[in-house]
């Protein structure tokens, strides 16, 4: 059944699929149908190329400020935002903090990683990030050797990232698996110190038989993967972690069980985030309403949605940037601050299960967070050069203008009545003395609204 | 790392004076003056002894007129990622104890004696003297009996309050909400994120910022008077964080939250308040250097002491929030270990200083998830079962509560066995502070816990 490509349907695949659709991108998916548009949103053939770090893996230091601006500059200037939407889904389920890691470009490593992978099969996935460095340290995995098994990611490995809390392992299981585990240990580059990867020392790695889920061999890591990606949990597993992250609700038992048959199949994620996008269910009323827009997809949404020139930190560094800021470039620290001042740094999550989620954003601290950054945001909307510019400032004083075009930048098609005549008042409120202010009004508005701070 | 101060940008400040900083320090100034004023005492009238030389611990605050003043407060401390309570309360000259944890035995020289049988671990001064006091409570081999070793599910278990899933709400939340007909959501505060164990049943409680600084200041409003005016225009939409209701209907509960909680503990139009405001605190920023932040671990002295000003500042809170953590010392324990405790220990010193006599009002307590393996893992401990947790204040009926989990039997996993039933002791907390029925914390408790005294 094919799902009717209406106007509301298309910014909501593009807002979940991606980081939200111009008014162009939206008449485009109504033109082609959902389906098309979900091929040409999957297609990796147009991603640009990402690689290692070069400028930052070298001598100079990395800092997260540049390693935040770097991916939020890719995510809202990329021609497969999905692609790049997809990367933060798993650096989300795979959550790494830079607090235990230290090194920035191992995280960038990561990110790039999870990118090139991310769209592909399972199970490769699975055992590359159990050889990424940043995962080894952050959870102990490089300091799990024979005879001295760590738990920290056997656990995690079956609870978090493939099977869920007490879903079809038990505690032999963990322990059975952490001595699989054994044995990877960080490399660096040329004895320099510098971490840059890892490998496994047999001499470190417990050869011994083991037993898992029933059966009993001298098993490594790739085979634990291999087992546990061959289990139904597993495709179920991850068939509900992709619905609640792009759908936000609880998905019912048949949803479940079409994409993890789906999924199963291959083990392709390819497949899996193709068929929950075209599923009908996904565009159901409480679909649509169910998902709280965490505040990195706000910001790359606004940065989009307005054309916002972050700076290109592969190109130059954060003095240089420093420099060159101006009203074609904003300041290297913008996108770190609007991040930090809503509670989300992209190599920063709270713990190992990652985001929060839904309701979790929206207590009195975070809303007052989301408000200030939205006033932030209105700033930066209002006074850097962007097509948007223009429009917008000579929209001020026409109400309906003006609510049209932050429609346009948030990639919303229709406001509530409560959400239009409070932008409207806030825009109002100015007119004469101040049109700068109303601007920045209007915007924070607008950003602080339920149909902006639901994805 | 040293993060690159935000200049302003264009607009955000017309008189181009104040840094931004500056405006949010007065965003938290207000915050807590906000109490002040809801306490009673004006705005005029502190500025004008501060005008007169008054130091700003002179002008103290007169609590609120619907507070009681006997009321007993809590403190909730949620200890993440689970503590290792064996190497934090030690059993004496135990063989078995260094048999289990060998090369992470503590060493016994350093230990701080509690009695014949235990000694606390050396960063636990405070607590040390409190137990000398009698006004610790240390409560042995509280755990969930359908542990799955996870900390997410786990920490949920225990925010909940129950086994079962039950409704969304949480312990604390559904305590609090039998205290009174018609909730005000500053009954509960949680400093950081809002605390799955502060949701209550239609309602949510207050979070705050780690440093208290809500942006609804009197500069806020002078600046941003269009966004004001609109938030006015909310009014009327019902719906708070955590209730059982739409998303959307949460958001603009949420952002008419922020407006009532500015206008309840912020005070945003006053703007002599806010000038007041930052008299009072010009002290506590000295010596603050720009950009310098404190670590994770420190953060629990931040958050004990904006609790510390909250309650001095006579709000009709009766629990709050704070996290400390990390405790998941899977590795490197031996490094980490003492500075999570002697961290913990220094800010309860600070917290219990700067109640003053307020100190009298306050019973903190700890919760974690779980405690961790006996077994030592050669860097550190894995996930456990049973833990140890304490509760401190004069109210307390000091000593050991329950019993400590057997050294030499363990469940089928190699972990300790649990003791203590975590709704008995969810129960008796909630009973004794907030003096509601324990079954509100903990439905199905069967033994509630004497941890308070009548």
């Amino acid at each position: 059944m094919a799902i009717d490509a209406t106007p509301r349907n298309a910014a909501h695949l593009l807002r979940r699929a991606a980081w939200g659709g111009r008014p162009d991108e939206i008449l485009q998916v109504v033109d082609v149908g959902i389906e098309a548009a979900v091929d040409a949103l999957l297609d990796p053939s147009q991603a640009p190329v990402v690689g290692e770090p070069v400028r930052f893996g070298g001598i100079e230091p990395y800092s997260p400020v540049e390693f935040e601006s770097w991916f939020v500059r890719l995510a809202a200037t990329s021609p497969t935002p999905a692609i790049e939407r997809l990367a933060w889904f798993w650096s989300g389920h795979f959550a790494t903090g830079i607090e235990k890691v230290e090194f920035v470009d191992l995280m960038h490593r990561q990110l790039v990683m999870l990118r090139r992978l991310g769209l592909g099969r399972f199970d490769d996935l699975l055992k590359a990030v159990t050889r990424d460095a940043a995962m080894n340290i952050w959870l102990d995995l490089n300091l799990s050797t024979v005879g001295n098994p760590n738990e920290n990611f056997a656990r995690e490995l079956m609870e978090l990232f493939s099977m869920g809390i007490d879903n079809g392992y038990t505690q032999s299981d963990v322990v059975n698996a952490a001595r699989a585990l054994t044995g990877y240990q960080l490399t660096d580059h040329e004895g320099t110190g510098r971490v840059v990867g890892t490998t496994l020392h047999a001499a470190l790695h417990d050869h011994g038989l083991k037993t898992l889920f029933g059966e009993t061999g001298p098993f490594d890591g790739d085979d634990v993967v291999d087992m546990i990606t061959n289990r139904r949990e597993c495709h179920e597993f991850i068939a509900r972690r992709m619905w609640h992250r792009y759908a936000g609700t609880s998905p019912a038992a048949q949803v479940v069980s079409t994409l993890a048959n789906a999924f199963g199949a291959r083990l392709s994620i390819d497949d899996l985030l193709r068929t929950m996008l075209t599923l009908p269910q996904f565009y159901d009323d409480d679909v649509q309403a169910g998902l709280v827009s965490q505040p990195l997809e706000s910001i790359v949404r606004v940065v989009r949605g307005f054309d916002l020139p972050v700076y290109d930190a592969e190109a130059l560094s954060i003095e240089e940037a420093d420099e060159t800021t101006g009203p074609n470039q904003m300041p290297p620290w913008i996108i770190e601050s609007w991040g930090e001042t809503m509670g989300q740094r992209l190599a920063s999550p709270p713990n190992v299960a990652g985001w929060p989620h839904n309701a979790a954003w929206l207590d009195s601290n975070r809303a007052a967070g989301r408000l200030v950054a939205g006033i932030e945001m209105g700033h930066a909307v209002a006074e850097y050069e962007s097509p948007a510019l223009e429009r917008l400032w000579s929209s001020i004083g026409d109400g309906a203008r003006l609510t049209a075009e932050l429609m346009a930048g948030m990639g919303v098609v229709e406001w509530t009545a409560e959400t239009e005549s409070a932008i409207a008042a806030a825009a109002g409120s100015h007119t004469v003395d101040d049109p700068y202010q109303s601007l920045v009004a209007a915007f924070a508005v607008a950003f602080t609204s339920p149909e902006v701070t639901l994805a | 790392m040293t993060i690159p101060s935000p200049h302003p940008l264009p607009g955000t400040d017309q008189r181009a004076t104040m840094s931004r900083r500056r405006f949010l320090r007065i965003g938290g100034a207000a915050a807590i003056t906000g109490a002040a004023a809801v306490a009673g005492v004006a705005a005029a009238d502190r500025l004008r002894r501060l005008d007169e030389g008054a130091s700003a611990t002179d002008v103290a605050y007169a609590p609120r007129a619907d507070v009681n003043p006997t009321d007993l407060i809590l403190v909730s401390v949620q200890l993440t990622g689970g503590l290792d309570f064996l190497n934090t309360v030690v059993p004496l000259d135990s063989g078995r104890y260094r048999d289990l944890r060998g090369a992470g035995a503590e060493d016994q020289a350093t230990l701080l004696p509690l009695d014949r049988q235990y000694g606390f671990h050396q960063s636990l001064p405070t607590l040390s003297q409190a137990w000398a006091d009698g006004e610790l409570a240390i409560v042995h081999g509280v755990g969930l009996s359908n542990s799955t070793l996870s900390h997410f599910a786990d920490t949920d278990t225990w925010a909940r309050g129950r086994l079962d899933v039950g409704d969304g709400t949480g312990w604390l939340g559904r305590s609090l909400d039998a205290l009174a007909a018609d909730v005000d959501p500053l009954i509960g505060v949680s400093i950081g994120g809002l605390s799955p164990s502060m949701y209550g049943p239609g309602w949510g409680a207050v979070a705050l910022p780690d440093d208290g600084r809500l942006p609804w200041s009197a500069e806020f409003v002078e600046e941003n008077p269009g966004i004001v005016a609109a938030y006015q225009g909310l009014l009327g939409v019902s719906g708070r964080p955590g209730a059982p209701m739409s998303l959307a209907e949460q958001v603009r509960g949420s952002q008419q939250l922020v407006r009532d909680v500015a206008d309840t503990v912020g005070g945003a139009t006053d703007l002599e308040r806010a000038a007041a405001a930052m008299e009072l605190f010009e002290d506590e920023d000295e010596g603050e250097e720009e950009g310098e932040e404190p670590s994770s671990e420190r953060l629990i002295g931040n958050r004990l002491s904006l609790v510390a000003d909250l309650i001095n500042g006579g709000l009709p809170t009766r629990a709050y929030h704070v996290v400390h953590g990390d405790f998941d010392t899977h590795a490197e324990q031996a490094a980490s270990f003492p500075l999570l405790l002697g961290d913990l220990d220094q800010a309860i010193a600070s917290f219990r200083t700067k109640l003053g006599a307020n100190a009298s009002r306050v019973v903190i307590a700890t919760w974690t998830e779980f405690g961790r393996r006996p077994d030592w893992n050669g860097n550190g401990t894995d996930h456990g079962t049973a833990g140890t947790q304490f509760v401190l204040g004069p109210s307390v009926v000091g000593g050991h509560h329950g019993e400590p989990p057997p050294m030499n039997r363990f469940d089928d996993e190699a972990n300790f066995l649990i003791t203590g039933d975590f709704r008995d002791y969810l129960g008796g907390l909630t009973s004794g502070v907030l003096g509601v029925d324990p079954n509100h914390a903990a439905p199905g408790t069967t033994r509630p816990m004497e941890l308070i005294r009548a």
